[in-house]
């Protein structure tokens, strides 16, 4: 396997929340949500890392911490073995570019006054990437590396689509020679026929320049598409993680198992069966003792009541669950038990 | 000069598929806005009906239509636009030239609204359990006391626990999923006879989403009611819905009963945006997937014939001549590609 | 047949027609204000090649003459040419009105995008300063300054760019905090930009629209403070022409002589209406957008 680009390890994230005049008259404690629970994860080049989760699970948290728009609690974010978490804010400045974030909303994510050329420009021209002269040669290389033709040079973000939009922000993250692109819910907001462009053209580029790829989204069809592994997050913490091809054929986590099942697969013969799981995702503000998702979790025994270990599954995969890789001959009883002191 | 593009196809090419059952019988709508550049038609000529109890898909990406369809129904068009032609009839009753009395009337109580977004649907100011009463004391004539009681049993059966002090709670207080029961709630106080549901899970998550679908079924299967279920996710209408709709740049480009609109699809877009979509079915995944090129049409700047025509792999001279009225390819299977059995027959 | 599309053609004729009109009637508001702001400023800048006389000459044979041929305007007390003073005092009160108000939006704005971008103490710091101001009453304000410089112009500038430039900073306050959840905000910071690239160069480009709608009707009530507070013998001294002071001259001769009150005082109020007029079309033209509602 390649060398890993973004590696990042035991990171953790909590936002104290403020409290009321109330509160703090009565000494209740600051509460606190946790966003980023010990998450440890690795890119290497040209391989796309998919996360998935549904809301509140922490996933765009996790995506500005490793480019530290959100400054983590701990942990370590390693960029070409280099802790970018140690970095002084001057430092900070002059790395960000290896790192590049590619936003959800392709509305706003463009200002609405700069010309294409031009914000695609100004993000070259500051890391000093081309000179004046060459200014608009690069640019237009760059729109043509995302299928956009020269004549959007001049163009206004209202004047594009959606679609070509996002193509125009990809460009603009591009121009910095990026070694790191982080898609966050980069396809949600665009319509399916247009997604499917922006999903080849991410893997296209991951492929031809070596990038290292993380892919957040709550859509699985989506992950299973352009992911070379997968992580599934839920409620801060990475419940799954492993290979597309293993996550996709032999989930082992419930949770998975059940955002697998709750997804609208266009299939008419499949019609709507009991819904997948029961009951609301808990509030971050106040976590389930043990498994997350023993609240909800259709196998849950006496024993999820304490917090579930990480349990390898081999090949990369891993799973935090005490019941199914078990129950289901995935793992022998006799090989490390669930611990439950952990 | 308009962009209204010519010649208008004459409404009577696509009759409704049993006249006498139908429920609501929409013919020939045309919605309109204004824009700075011309004139955006949103909805184009549309002809469609909804048969009592069943549920009705309509697919279409944003720009389609499809919403602003809906909200012609209840005469929910926002300034600046219009109805420019058409007829939107409501058990006999047309409800584009309905005075405002008789539109009420139907609003809420024989025709309820479930919105994308529960958070700025629901009244901030006001208990979850006053706004279920609310349509019951409006349209039943309830008391305060007897109209409490009944929000909480809908409470209840939307799925909501402890409904009694939930109904004391207000929309912030609720997670989105629940919201959305509660404007499910809202929607079948009165037991209405059509539920028009505009992208009712989109702002929600799978697991969620999952859930209230397989409400909005059983809440179907219990009181009979009709549902117009609209989304841009054709897994979402291909799991619920008995017929779907196609629409694209405001046309209606397919209708089919759900499991014909798959299996022997007869439009180069609905094919397209079948191809386009990614799936969890891991060994069935294409490495690549395969797009529709290009981008949507501009609503105000259509030009004559098929707007798809563009992007479509079959585009030919002819394209440019289609009226874009619907054709019956095969029963109840209707199309608005008159080339679609000669290009696309044999695959699906 | 033909039914349905004529009803389609005639009925997207009709929202046509309502679409022009109000695009027309906005853009009558923005141009007649132009109109009337521009006939002003011509008479402010060239004041001396349009007025008949200097303002200050006096002659006292010609005192309180009706408007005439001679004495468009009239002429006051001490004979001077009412019509002449009237465009000198043009002349103060317009520059009074802009750099009265350009200056503290400037200042302003620039506090208020730094206390809306960094938040924190920076904004807690220039909030508070901007509420203790507000909170002042103006004309005391003033009332103190021009006690400690004495009357005159220069204490009612010191006093207006201290009390108003407050307003400002709260409105750019607000309109950062919608903007810096911008994605392309936050992309910027993510593109490695420095903190005053993206608050200068990304940011404040947005935040000039609002301001300058608000300070559309901001020099209309600093014209009208500066010519009240010469009204109250604060601001402008004489024989300095000014339209407030030129309007207090004339109110004791009101019954005799209406014309020294009444005609600069219409002028007060022509240009009043015509930066309204500029602040209300420029308000529809920014606000209000025909696009498709999705």
């Amino acid at each position: 396997m390649a060398e890993d680009v973004l590696t990042i390890e035991s990171l953790n994230k909590r936002f104290r929340l403020d409290r009321s005049l109330g509160a703090w008259l009565h000494r209740a404690p600051a509460r606190t949500v946790t966003a980023v629970d010990d998450v440890s994860l690795s890119v290497p080049r040209g391989h796309v890392l998919g996360i998935v989760g549904e809301s509140g699970c922490g996933k765009t948290t996790l995506a500005r911490c490793v480019v530290r728009l959100v400054e983590p609690d701990g942990g370590q974010v390693r960029l070409d073995g280099q802790d970018l978490l140690a970095l002084s804010r001057a430092q900070l400045r002059a790395v960000r570019k290896r790192v590049q974030l590619v936003f959800q909303d392709p509305y706003t994510s463009l200002n609405p006054r700069l010309t294409i050329g031009a914000a695609i420009a100004e993000a070259a021209r500051v890391h000093q990437i081309v000179d004046r002269a060459g200014e608009r040669g690069y640019v237009l290389e760059m729109l043509e590396l995302v299928g956009l033709s020269s004549e959007f040079y001049d163009r206004l973000p209202r004047a594009l689509s959606g679609g070509q939009r996002q193509r125009a922000v990809i460009a603009r993250a591009l121009a910095v020679k990026p070694e790191v692109l982080i898609a966050d819910e980069a396809v949600s907001a665009l319509d399916v026929s247009i997604q499917a462009q922006i999903l080849n053209l991410l893997r296209r580029l991951t492929d031809e320049l070596g990038l290292a790829t993380l892919f957040i989204a709550h859509q699985l069809a989506v992950i299973a598409n352009i992911s070379d592994s997968v992580a599934v997050m839920y409620l801060g913490q990475i419940v799954e993680h492993g290979s597309t091809r293993e996550i996709f054929r032999s989930p082992q986590h419930p949770y998975t198992r059940a955002l697998l099942a709750a997804h609208p697969e266009p299939d008419p013969d499949r019609r709507r069966t009991e819904p997948a799981v029961r009951g609301d995702i808990p509030s971050p503000l106040d976590l389930p003792n043990g498994c997350r998702f023993h609240t909800r979790c259709p196998h849950a025994q006496d024993k999820c009541l304490t917090p579930p270990p990480v349990v390898d599954l081999g090949e990369g995969h891993q799973a935090r669950c005490v019941v199914l890789p078990y129950a289901e001959g995935r793992v022998a009883p006799a090989t490390p038990p669930p611990d439950a002191d952990r | 000069m308009t962009n209204v593009p010519e010649p208008l196809s004459p409404m009577a090419a696509a009759p409704p598929d049993s006249p006498d059952e139908s429920l609501l019988d929409i013919r020939g709508l045309t919605v309109a806005f204004p824009t700075r550049s011309g004139l955006a038609v949103a909805v184009n000529d549309v002809s469609l009906s909804v048969a009592a109890g069943e549920t009705k898909g309509i697919v279409g990406e944003s720009g389609s239509g499809k919403t602003m369809m809906c909200r012609a129904v209840l005469g929910l068009i926002p300034q600046p636009g219009a109805i420019l032609a058409g007829e939107i009839l409501w058990k006999g009753q047309d409800l584009v030239t309905a005075s405002k009395r008789d539109m009420r009337r139907v609003r809420g109580s024989q025709i309820a609204m479930i919105f994308q977004d529960p958070a700025s649907a629901l009244d901030p100011v006001f208990t979850v359990g006053d706004q279920i009463a609310e349509p019951l004391r409006v349209h039943r004539n309830m008391s305060r006391k007897s109209a409490q009681k009944e929000a909480i049993d809908l409470l209840g059966h939307v799925g909501i626990p402890s409904a009694r002090e939930r109904s004391h709670s207000y929309p912030h207080e609720l997670s989105g999923g629940m919201r959305q029961r509660a404007m499910i709630a809202i929607a079948i106080a009165c037991r209405p006879d059509l539920i028009l549901a505009d992208e009712p899970t989109t702002n929600l998550d799978v697991t969620i989403q999952d859930q209230i679908l397989g409400l909005l079924s059983d809440l179907q299967r219990e009181f009979g009611m009709a549902i117009v279920l609209v989304s841009h996710d054709l897994g979402v209408v291909a799991q619920n819905a008995d017929d779907v709709a196609v629409m694209y740049a405001g046309y209606a480009v397919e209708s089919a009963p759900t499991k014909l609109l798959f299996s022997s699809t007869r439009h180069p877009y609905t094919a397209g945006l079948i191809k386009a979509l990614p799936t969890v079915n891991i060994d069935a995944q294409r490495t690549m997937l395969s797009p529709i090129p290009g981008q949507p049409p501009a609503l105000d700047h259509l030009g004559s014939g098929c707007p798809f025509a563009p992007r479509c792999q079959y585009s030919a001279e002819r394209c440019l001549q289609v009226d874009m009225s619907l054709v019956r390819v095969a029963d109840q299977h209707d199309t608005a590609c008159p080339f679609a059995l000669e290009v696309m027959s044999g695959d699906g | 047949m033909a039914t349905r599309q004529e009803l389609v053609l005639t009925g997207a004729r009709a929202l046509r027609r309502q679409v022009d009109r109000q695009r027309r009637w906005s853009s009558a508001t923005l141009w007649t204000g132009v109109a009337i702001i521009g006939i002003a400023v011509v008479a402010g800048v060239f004041t001396s090649f349009l007025a008949p006389s200097p303002p200050n000459q006096q002659n006292l044979l010609a005192a309180f003459q009706a408007p005439s041929g001679s004495h468009l305007f009239g002429t006051d007390a001490y004979g001077r040419d009412v019509f002449s003073r009237t465009l000198y005092a043009i002349h103060v009160d317009l520059i009074f009105g802009i750099v009265g108000t350009y200056v503290p939006m400037v200042i302003g704005m620039v506090l208020g995008a730094i206390a809306g971008f960094y938040r924190g103490w920076r904004d807690s710091l220039i909030m508070r300063l901007a509420d203790v101001t507000i909170a002042l009453p103006f004309i005391v304000l003033v009332l103190a300054i021009v006690a400690i410089v004495g009357p005159g112009l220069k204490g009612v500038y010191i006093g207006i760019i201290v009390v108003s430039w407050a307003l400002y900073a709260r409105l750019t306050r607000a309109e950062m905090l919608v903007l810096r959840e911008q994605q392309f905000m936050m992309a910027s910071r993510a593109l490695g930009y420095s903190t005053p690239r993206i608050l200068f160069r990304h940011a404040l480009p947005h935040l000039i629209r609002p301001n300058l709608v608000f300070s559309m009707a901001d020099i209309v009530l600093n014209i009208l403070v500066l010519a009240s507070l010469s009204f109250l013998g604060v601001g402008v001294q004489p024989p300095t022409p000014e339209l407030g002071a030129i309007v207090a001259d004339g109110q004791q001769y009101l019954l005799t002589a209406w014309w020294i009150t009444t005609l600069p005082g219409l002028v007060l109020v022509f240009i009043g209406v015509g930066f309204s007029l500029i602040g209300d079309g420029l308000a529809d033209r920014f606000g209000r957008r025909l696009e498709l509602p999705r």
